[in-house]
């Protein structure tokens, strides 16, 4: 009977233990974990956050903002999603994503967080994402295929870019010097608005369509001449252009810091090809305009819908936002710059990074982001430089058509 | 058929076979073929029909490094249930317009006929919120819910071909018998039906295995995607140049319906054209 | 209850019409069995296809995007835009473009191959079960593979014409209007031609052998049977092939968008890709329903055809 007695204490002291230290389930959604290079990473992080039961969910990049959306429509619960920073300010106006200053405490963010990146997920007072990583969209080179063409320095102007361009083509004729992405419209645009800026045109300016002008016509005439001139392929989106660069088959293209985590994995060579991968300004057009990159960051953000665990939520954030050693771990696997102060000064003496943070000093925000209705007006930008790029239209009809559709949509 | 008693007139057929022959299966043979070579051999300007060094690489890419095993579980699932219910609910109405007179009779058989005509992709706009508020968004129990309107028009218009034909004389007499109603459908005309019930099975089952718009939009988490999502979402990545796991993955995903369909095909072909074209 | 002599069993008021007499017991019996065998399908065909197909028609008279909380009634407003706008002029031309190009090389081609199987020749019956093939495949499947055979880079399509001499350079199909248009048209039609070819081919077995045997008796070659004896008798089952496949061309969605997304620049975009970007991109649904009630409009008219040819089965 005593025995009996003690077997039934002990059994529930254990369960009272067991329940004490039951993990919190928390999902965690975004396009990384569907992703080869970075998978392995977010498998392994998941697994240590304190107390959590992280439930991974991945998405590819294309079709991510959808299933957000529809997640927050049908009142999926997901404690963390990732979010691409031209998402936020349809998403903060749609009262999808929830304030982290009440779960994280806006004090302990500004203390680990980078201000200048914190700032970019904070709208009216909220702090609606925490920046898991961020630098800008920038035109990458291959050193080693520039070298094979003979371009020893990296081009400083239009000209020197054009005459590069063209080099690399006489040495390999199956190369594609510059990979600008020639089809799904939401690439195109944000890549070839990078060019626009060049030239010094916008898009909108004050909120109103400014796109009709002489330099837009300018930089989509350029952009034109490349793709007539068989330095642009048709055809290639961002993920045609890293397979082809990591065989050393592009020259240049347009891609966030993940560049050379990707290039790692898609070349085959590992660590090895890192020395290939160089950030370089944008070519500029002696209009005064300063090399130009778009504003490029993910942010780890928790959306309101159904019942979220915003505990869990926040551990999960605070895991792999605001851990250091977390941070770095993830530059030194992926390549991506961290974004708290502390990871940041331990990076202070590396090229890459000190190179790519200089240059997004004047990086600029996607345009059409800032609007509601910013997933119509990328499309319709889109599909008009997409036009002119193909031989469709011709660069005066698209600029034309563009800035009509875009009046009809404001 | 026609008899053709000069030379060239039976040239002519052969070439036309040749030539359809070749149209219809060349594309499929150039999938299997793509499927078994290695990316040197893929990424040439100048491809041969018959791999060189052919390899299962691709195969086991589909198979490691992709979920296509559980987007396939998910598909049989779906689709089975789907072909399951669409059969019963087929052959219920069918036999009930065949051979039973009631009020509203041919107007609700031709409204459901007509449904064939409505735009899927509009209807989903308004099945999405619905299966949000329902609970059924993202569950696959939906899914086979919202398939089941896809194929039950076509379904029952099938049936009613084959039911309609049944002698009267048969069912009359066996009410005489003092059969019960359900006892006649049960035991009388099901078992004369059934080749029409393996075709409208078979069609359900193919509609819903193939479909990729509702699966698309109507199912978010990875864990519950079926064929058509699957691998379209697998190869939009970074796995979009790798064209030989895509092929690869595309002949895993086809087996089941052409493995089925083999067997049943005699079945399907005549069911499809019993009742539209006498 | 006055009675009329010659019909004596009466239902009905006093004073009113003659009706029909009242059914006897068994067969309203059985009248309410067919009814109630009929409500399962009826019921889901209400609920799940009938309500939310008149929602979705009703959306287009609301104004409902992202961020309207809920939907604004706008009357017409969503069709002025519509119709104003040169884009949806041009997405609605190249439907019907699309639509009357498919269906109509898919019925030649099903016709040609029907008559091709009917006619007695060696492996005949191994051929035909082997080449229904192409309907068989998911479309997922048939999509990736034409947009392989089309790459522009690597593809079947540019191999082959390269070898022959007729391209100088490879060409980038899917990235140029009319090669893409191309691709999409020819994808559909090859998983569409066994499908025509089997319903033409039941109704070629239909044609009677003493006509076809009284015209060669009449010095008639193959091409002269075709017709003048076997077209006019096939002539119904030809239209009920084109209407339906027209019916299932307007409908076509999945091919498209695993193979071009609507592009180029639009260029593949049709209606029923329009509505998918409206509501599922741009989230705009009152639009998208806009859209939709004008495709709707357009598929009515073959639907309209098709139904009344069925109606004569009653």
């Amino acid at each position: 009977m005593k025995r009996l007695k003690k077997l039934t204490l002990g059994a529930c002291i254990a369960a009272l233990c067991a329940g004490a230290a039951m993990a919190q389930d928390a999902r965690f959604v975004g396009w990384s974990y569907s992703e080869a290079s970075s998978k392995p990473f977010i498998e392994n992080e998941a697994a240590k956050v304190d107390g959590v039961d992280v439930e991974l969910i991945g998405f590819p990049w294309n079709q991510m903002v959808q299933n957000l959306i529809l997640r927050h429509r049908s009142g999926q619960t997901t404690e963390v999603a990732q979010v691409q920073d031209r998402w936020m300010p349809m998403l903060v106006g749609m009262g999808a994503l929830a304030d982290l200053n009440d779960t994280l405490g806006a004090d302990a963010l500004a203390d680990t967080v980078e201000p200048g990146l914190l700032a970019m997920g904070q709208s009216n007072g909220g702090q609606y994402g925490v920046p898991w990583t961020a630098a800008s969209i920038a035109l990458v080179g291959n050193r080693e295929l520039m070298e094979a063409a003979g371009v020893t320095e990296l081009p400083a102007t239009m000209e020197d870019f054009h005459a590069a361009l063209k080099k690399i083509k006489a040495a390999d004729p199956e190369a594609v010097p510059f990979g600008l992405s020639t089809t799904n419209p939401n690439l195109i645009q944000v890549e070839s608005q990078v060019f626009f800026w060049q030239f010094g045109a916008r898009f909108f300016r004050d909120g109103a369509v400014a796109v009709d002008s002489a330099e837009a016509r300018e930089a989509l005439a350029f952009l034109v001449q490349l793709v007539d001139e068989g330095l642009v392929a048709k055809g290639n989106d961002r993920n045609a252009t890293r397979a082809l660069y990591g065989q050393g088959k592009v020259g240049f293209y347009f891609d966030p810091p993940v560049a050379r985590g990707i290039a790692r994995n898609l070349s085959g060579e590992g660590e090895a090809f890192d020395e290939n991968v160089v950030v370089m300004p944008t070519p500029t057009t002696g209009n005064g305009e300063p090399p130009r990159s778009v504003v490029w960051a993910h942010f780890l953000t928790s959306l309101t819908a159904g019942s979220p665990d915003t505990e869990a939520a926040g551990k999960v954030i605070e895991h792999f936002a605001m851990k250091p050693d977390v941070q770095l771990r993830y530059w030194n696997e992926l390549g991506l710059f961290p974004t708290t102060k502390a990871a940041l000064a331990e990076l202070s003496d590396d090229a890459y990074v000190a190179n790519w943070i200089e240059l997004a000093r004047d990086a600029l925000p996607d345009e059409p982001a800032a609007f509601e209705n910013s997933a119509q007006l990328t499309q319709i930008i889109g599909e008009e430089i997409e036009a002119a790029l193909l031989g469709i239209k011709s660069v005066d009809e698209a600029i034309t058509d563009m800035a009509d559709r875009l009046e009809g949509a404001l | 058929m026609i008899p053709l008693s000069h030379a060239h007139e039976r040239w002519i057929l052969r070439i036309l076979i040749a030539v359809f022959v070749f149209f219809l299966l060349a594309p499929v043979v150039w999938m299997i073929s793509t499927s078994f070579k290695p990316p040197e051999e893929i990424f040439r300007t100048s491809p041969s029909l018959i791999p060189d060094a052919p390899t299962w690489r691709n195969y086991l890419r589909a198979f490691t490094e992709t979920d296509i095993l559980k987007y396939l579980g998910n598909g049989l699932i779906v689709s089975s249930l789907n072909a399951g219910l669409t059969t019963v609910l087929a052959a219920l109405a069918a036999y009930g317009f065949a051979k039973f007179r009631f009020r509203g009779r041919k107007g609700l058989m031709l409204l459901m006929i007509s449904a064939q005509m409505f735009p899927y992709a509009v209807l989903l706009i308004s099945i999405y919120p619905m299966f949000q508020w329902s609970g059924l968004f993202d569950t696959r129990t939906g899914l086979v819910l919202a398939y089941l309107v896809f194929a039950l028009p076509a379904s029952i218009y099938i049936l009613f071909s084959y039911m309609v034909n049944l002698p009267d004389e048969l069912i009359e007499a066996a009410r005489m018998d003092g059969a019960g109603e359900g006892l006649i459908l049960r035991e009388l005309i099901l078992p004369l039906v059934i080749p029409g019930l393996i075709t409208v099975f078979l069609y359900s089952f193919m509609w819903s295995w193939n479909d990729l718009l509702y699966s698309l939009t109507l199912i978010t988490s990875e864990d519950k995607r079926t064929i058509g999502p699957g691998l379209l979402l697998t190869f939009l990545g970074e796995m979009e140049q790798d064209w030989g796991a895509a092929m690869a993955g595309s002949v895993i995903v086809s087996l089941p319906v052409v493995l089925v369909f083999s067997l049943l095909q005699r079945f399907f072909i005549q069911g499809l054209t019993a009742g539209a074209v006498k | 209850m006055a009675s009329h002599p010659q019909n004596p069993v009466r239902t009905g008021p006093v004073g009113g019409h003659p009706r029909r007499p009242a059914a006897p017991a068994h067969v309203r019996r059985q009248s309410r069995f067919g009814l109630s065998i009929v409500l399962p399908a009826l019921i889901l065909f209400v609920a799940l296809l009938l309500v939310p197909f008149l929602r979705s028609l009703g959306f287009a008279f609301f104004e409902s995007t992202l961020f309207s909380p809920e939907p604004k009634f706008v009357g017409l407003e969503n069709f002025r835009d519509l119709f104003s706008d040169r884009v949806f002029l041009e997405t609605w031309l190249r439907t019907l473009f699309y639509v009357g190009i498919t269906t109509g090389v898919t019925v030649v081609l099903g016709f040609a191959w029907a008559l091709v199987l009917n006619q007695a020749f060696t492996g005949r019956k191994v051929i035909r079960t082997a080449t229904i093939l192409p309907w068989i495949l998911p479309s997922t499947v048939t999509a990736f593979l034409w947009a392989w055979i089309f790459n522009g880079q690597f593809g079947l399509l540019n191999a082959v014409l390269d070898a022959a001499g007729a391209i100088g350079a490879p060409v980038v199909w899917l990235s140029t209007p009319t090669g893409a248009m191309f691709a999409v048209i020819l994808a559909k039609v090859w998983l569409s031609t066994p499908v025509a070819m089997s319903f033409l081919l039941a109704g070629l077995q239909s044609v009677s052998s003493e006509e076809i045997d009284a015209a060669m008796m009449d010095g008639c070659r193959a091409g002269n049977i075709i017709r003048h004896v076997i077209l006019p008798h096939i002539f119904p089952t030809l239209v009920i092939v084109f209407v339906l496949q027209a019916m299932a061309n307007f409908q076509q969605i999945d091919t498209i968008l695993a193979m071009t997304r609507g592009g180029p620049a639009r260029t593949t975009t049709v209606l029923s890709i329009e509505v998918y970007q409206k509501a599922f991109n741009e989230w705009d649904m009152g639009h998208a329903s806009a859209i939709g009630v004008v495709w709707f409009l357009t598929l009515a008219v073959p639907t309209v055809v098709y139904l009344r040819a069925i109606f004569k089965r009653f």
